[in-house]
């Protein structure tokens, strides 16, 4: 490496105000790009509001963290978590890049067999498998994981009906040492449940049991739960293997592993609080790599959907209103409201201009366009004066929002993809009259 | 006695009888009963040639019972070739009369010490016998019998009535065909045609070789005696045959390199043939197989010390077997050098391969450096002045191999970027021992050992992380195979079992520098469906263009010798397959020609246990395993002049539970299929037209 020539310094001027603690804020955050292309220009092209997601930052997040853990561990498959986002064109990247499917209800499992994935690429959980679907996602030799005794009964139906032996996995619970511990789906491990439920599998002769899997929750913050969630998993499955006469195949460690979004309630950004994939990946396998016997190393699936796709995903909604409100705040009314950001519940989103702007930034409200008290999408941000048109982008929202948005009273807006090569697709299109009442039936005596 | 009675007698006997079969067919390289008994039968031309081979190995038998030798030893039958090729040489010489009776029991006694004398002291240098037992026992009683006049006068008798066949041959031919008989001790015409045609329905390399083997011998003699005639009358001109045989197709793997060596050989044994007969025939000995026990065992000495690639360590039935076995280990296993498996997970860099540029050189020319990079081509994230911002960095180090911990230590910090510890060359590292070779493992992190010295682990176990200590710029991980458990000894050239390079799965291959390669390990899914267990049948239809052919039965079994694992059908014929750390494969084919398990074989000799991506790979099949009949006959004969162009590519590809496979034929082009059953074993096998389905 050469040596770096003498470069003279520029001094800029920081432009900021000052908060209540007498802290400098940060300066204006301006995002005029989405993945190489103009905010101005798509809003130009498409409309306003408009769901943005970058391709190639799906991809790049996925090899990173597949990378992360198969780096680590051998045996490692990932299924792309359907509730997170199913539109098809993400579905799409994620199963594109290995990814197989990881599904919670009939309907997803339609979704993922419509977009070509074979039944054993398909992870089918959920505390509810109507029987249809059960006989189906077993014909087409579905990874079916049980949560309860009464599934374990309807399988076992599925199994004499169709003649054939089924191969299941069981959903656990356990304290990792985290609060809330999510102990209602699946089989408690620590009261001797699990292993009552293995007991009761083989006792029935007709499934085969040969995965575990649990989910500990959502959004974690302490890569350590899964290290005491995996070693738990292996310890089970170690019991199981010497006290039964399964053998088991995988491991399904689950996701919830945290996006850098900013929780409400915590103080420090998200750049300090939330692990890095490695950290999760060390845990997780140093874990296996601890409690396996041998090099008897079961095949590891992970579940992660917010981690890869919260942060590839933009909200762009314009200024259409503006008004001072009594306590002299400046409240703008944006094209786009919470009915589109389910997540608005947890996180405090980062909001950005379109453009810098000049002028001094003042205390100011974000409000959605619906008539309701609580379509706030920001109640207190530095904002200089806006005007109407100023497009404002809103992130990271890629993770269930586009899942979980609720109609409402407005249609929902398009949704783009900026693809590998820059060029933009639209993958769902602004919703119309037509798409909302050809449901409806309107009785003979009203018309 | 009763039937039963009877009936459990010839039970108890029955592995004697084969053995006694096996060692006829022995004296000519065959392993075939039915060959046995034909020249048992044979030698009944000169029935005291026959019977004194017959007391021979009674009297070899009764001595074993006496000093109480375990039967399976005596099953095993390799000791009654020399007592019998001993009684035959006794019977030759003399009528049987009670003092040659006598004879034959003292000698055959004495060939049974000496043979298991030096058989234990050259098994110590894994070289065969052969049949120096009998050339010495046989020499010493013609030596002896000089001073048994009274033998002489009662027993010695003429085979004039063998020598002539009434046929008017060509010399060349009279006096090839006498010499193949005089193997059996019966120097006539008809014997050698028998035998003659005996080789050439057996092993078309053999029939070459004896031809060959005694006319280049002849050919040699008469430049040097002078007299071609004379050369081709040699009584002991066997030996060339014996020779040839021996050395260009049994004990080394037929082949170009092989035939040369067996035409050397044949040149020293006219030497000998010429020295031995001067000096014996000064004594009325004839030479017998001296010449050719000498030559071949020198030679496989020699052979076998330098670990010679085309020494036969399995010796299968026929030399056209032994070399597609060879063949097939050869390009499809890599036999001739040690393969390890990647020592990590996941896809890694090719930073430093063998050869190269800056410290794989020298005696430690064969290693291999790996390092994680990303898209951008860079092995680090952030600005790379950090430890931690390097990829590779405290990455799990896998085992490569299935060993003992022989060293380890990993006391040596890890540098900072930017500096190097030239004290310390290979920082801190593990060295395993696996079947006679040493994996060493350099620059693991400080205090991140998962194994101690004197574990045995598994391929593909965690050992330690990957560090920067020692002479390391930046975290990577080396990886060397030497000759010895110590610190910087000589490197060994190696491969990688088997790695993913992209979608294809790579063999026993190396890849190239900045290549990337990344490991897999078995499914366990699909390993637990590929796992099959003795005794274990499964059914199957045969269809034929749609029509069904009848079925099939499989039943697992395990030889017993061996140890290894085949799958048998009611001919008897036998498939056997291996699994290995995420491979499943098939090796040999013994038996039938018209075996469908022969197309099962063809239709995937080799799958990846791969998971769920949709991967391909190459592999080779050697006509003895495509073809049947003439066709594989005249293909593998001609293979072992020239191989390459009698090994048949396919490739195959996996998506999920399917495995299709092309192989190149020509211009033709065989495709198969095999699906795995999703609860066990195969679900359908097709090759070209045919399909063998599960029946449920």
């Amino acid at each position: 490496m050469g040596k770096k020539s003498y470069e003279k310094p520029t001094i800029i001027k920081i432009e900021s105000s000052f908060s209540k603690a007498g802290i400098p804020t940060p300066k204006q955050k301006v995002r005029s790009k989405i993945a190489g292309v103009s905010v101005e220009e798509l809003v130009e092209r498409f409309g306003s509001p408009l769901f943005v997601f970058d391709e190639k930052d799906i991809r790049r997040r996925y090899k990173r963290a597949y990378e992360a853990f198969s780096s680590r561990y051998p045996n490692v498959q990932f299924g792309w978590s359907y509730k997170t986002n199913y539109l098809k064109a993400v579905c799409a990247v994620f199963h594109r890049e290995g990814a197989i499917a990881e599904v919670v209800s009939e309907f997803e499992y339609e979704k993922a067999r419509e977009l070509g994935i074979e039944g054993r690429d398909i992870i089918y959980n959920g505390p509810y498998k109507p029987y249809d679907s059960l006989v189906r996602a077993a014909k087409e030799g579905a990874k079916i994981h049980i949560d309860t005794f009464d599934e374990i009964n309807d399988l076992e139906r599925v199994a004499g009906e169709l003649g054939m032996q089924i191969p299941v996995a069981i959903r656990l619970n356990m304290d990792t040492g985290i609060y809330p511990q999510w102990s209602r789906f699946g089989f408690n491990i620590e009261s001797g449940q699990a292993m009552d439920a293995v007991k009761r599998i083989e006792a029935g002769g007709k499934l085969r049991l040969v995965g575990l899997h649990a989910h500990i929750g959502t959004f974690m913050l302490d890569a350590n739960a899964y290290k005491v969630e995996t070693a738990k998993m292996v310890q089970l499955m170690n019991e199981i293997e010497t006290s039964t006469r399964f053998s088991i195949e995988y491991i399904d460690v689950g996701g919830g592993f945290a996006s850098k979004n900013h929780l409400r309630g915590i103080y420090q950004p998200p750049e300090v609080v939330v692990p890095s994939i490695d950290d999760y990946a060390e845990a997780i396998t140093s874990a296996l790599y601890e409690n396996i016997k041998g090099n008897n190393y079961p095949k590891l699936y992970l579940e992660t959907g917010r981690h890869l796709v919260d942060e590839a995903g933009y909200l762009v909604t314009s200024v259409v209103a503006s008004k001072t409100l009594p306590d002299s705040r400046r409240s703008y009314i944006v094209d786009a409201g919470v009915n589109l950001l389910y997540t608005y519940f947890w996180y405090k989103f980062d909001i950005e201009l379109a453009r810098p702007i000049g002028g001094i930034s003042e205390p100011a409200m974000i409000n959605g366009p619906l008539c309701m008290n609580i379509d706030v999408i920001d109640e207190s941000i530095l904002l200089p004066r806006l005007k109407r048109g100023d497009k404002l982008i809103i992130s990271p929202v890629g993770a269930y929002n586009v899942t979980q948005w609720m109609q409402f009273i407005r249609y929902r807006p398009r949704v783009l993809m900026v693809m590998e090569d820059g060029s933009v697709e639209i993958i769902r299109e602004r919703e119309e009259l037509e798409d909302i009442e050809r449901r409806e039936r309107l009785p003979e005596k009203f018309r | 006695m009763s039937f039963s009675d009877a009936k459990s007698t010839a039970k108890r006997l029955k592995p004697y009888l084969s053995s006694v079969a096996l060692s006829y067919a022995e004296i000519l390289f065959v392993e075939n009963r039915a060959v046995g008994i034909l020249l048992l039968i044979v030698t009944f031309i000169n029935p005291n040639v026959a019977l004194g081979a017959l007391l021979a190995i009674l009297f070899t038998l009764l001595f074993a019972i006496l000093i109480r030798v375990e039967p399976e030893y005596l099953e095993n039958g390799f000791f009654i070739y020399n007592p019998l090729l001993v009684g035959m040489s006794i019977g030759f010489l003399f009528k049987l009369t009670l003092m040659s009776v006598f004879l034959i029991g003292v000698a055959s006694v004495l060939t049974f010490l000496i043979t298991v004398v030096l058989h234990t002291l050259l098994s110590v240098y894994l070289v065969p016998i052969l049949s120096l037992p009998f050339a010495i026992v046989s020499s010493i009683v013609y030596l002896a019998a000089l001073n048994y006049s009274n033998l002489f006068v009662e027993s010695l008798y003429s085979h004039s009535f063998l020598l002539s066949s009434g046929l008017m041959l060509p010399v060349w031919m009279e006096t090839f065909l006498k010499s193949l008989g005089t193997i059996l001790f019966l120097p006539n015409i008809w014997v050698g045609a028998l035998i003659f045609l005996l080789l050439a329905w057996h092993s078309r390399i053999m029939m070459l070789l004896a031809v060959g083997g005694f006319f280049f011998g002849s050919f040699l003699h008469a430049q040097l005696g002078g007299s071609f005639l004379h050369a081709l009358q040699n009584p002991y001109a066997f030996n060339y045959i014996l020779v040839a045989v021996a050395l260009g197709s049994i004990f080394l793997v037929p082949g170009i390199r092989s035939y040369f060596i067996a035409l050397l050989g044949v040149g020293i044994s006219v030497l000998l043939v010429d020295a031995t007969s001067i000096f014996w025939t000064l004594y009325k000995i004839p030479v017998f197989t001296l010449p050719f026990n000498l030559t071949v065992i020198s030679f496989l000495f020699v052979l076998r010390l330098l670990r010679f690639r085309e020494f036969a360590y399995v010796i299968k039935k026929s030399p056209e077997n032994t070399l597609g076995y060879y063949l097939m280990n050869l390009f499809r296993f890599k036999s001739s050098e040690v393969g390890i498996f990647l020592p990590f997970s996941g896809r890694w860099h090719v930073y430093q391969a063998f050869d190269d540029v800056w410290t794989h050189r020298g005696k430690w020319r064969y290693a291999y450096d790996f390092v994680i990079q990303d898209d951008r081509g860079e092995t680090f994230k952030n600005e790379g002045l950090e430890l931690e911002d390097y990829y590779a960095y405290r990455k799990p180090v896998l085992s490569p191999v299935s060993g003992f911990v022989v060293e380890a230590m990993d006391s040596l910090p890890d540098n900072p970027i930017g500096e190097v510890d030239n004290l310390h060359n290979w920082g801190n590292y593990i060295i395993l021992s696996s079947g006679g070779v040493y994996v060493e493992i350099s620059h693991l992190a400080q205090y991140s050992l998962k194994v101690k010295k004197g574990d045995y682990i598994e391929a593909g176990q965690i050992v330690a992380l990957c560090g920067n200590s020692g002479y390391s710029p930046q975290p990577h991980i080396h990886v060397q195979v030497q000759e010895s458990p110590y610190l910087g000894s000589k490197t060994l050239p190696f491969n990688f079992v088997a790695y993913l390079g992209g979608s294809r799965i790579h063999f026993h291959d190396r890849p190239k520098k900045g290549e990337s390669v990344a490991s897999f390990s078995a499914d366990k899914s699909l390993d637990t469906r590929l796992s099959f267990v003795l005794d274990q049948k499964c059914e199957f239809d045969l269809y034929e263009e749609g029509e069904k052919r009848g079925g099939m039965t499989i039943t697992v079994g395990m030889d017993r010798f061996s140890g290894k694992f085949y799958f048998e059908d009611e001919g008897g014929s036998r498939l056997f397959f291996a699994k290995s750390y995420g491979v499943f494969y098939f090796y040999d084919f013994v038996g039938n020609d018209s075996s469908y398990l022969k197309k099962i074989f063809v239709a995937a000799p080799r799958i990846a246990l791969i998971g769920n991506e949709t991967v391909e790979w190459e592999d080779m099949l050697t006509p003895r395993i495509l073809f049947g009949g003439m066709k594989k006959s005249v293909l593998m004969f001609l293979s072992s002049f020239w191989s390459r162009p009698f090994l048949y590519t396919g490739v195959w590809r996996k998506e999920g539970d399917t495995i299709r496979g092309e192989i190149a034929v020509g211009r033709e082009k065989i495709k198969t299929s095999v699906t795995i059953d999703r609860i066990h074993g195969f679900g359908s096998i097709e090759v070209e037209n045919l399909t063998i389905r599960r029946r449920r």
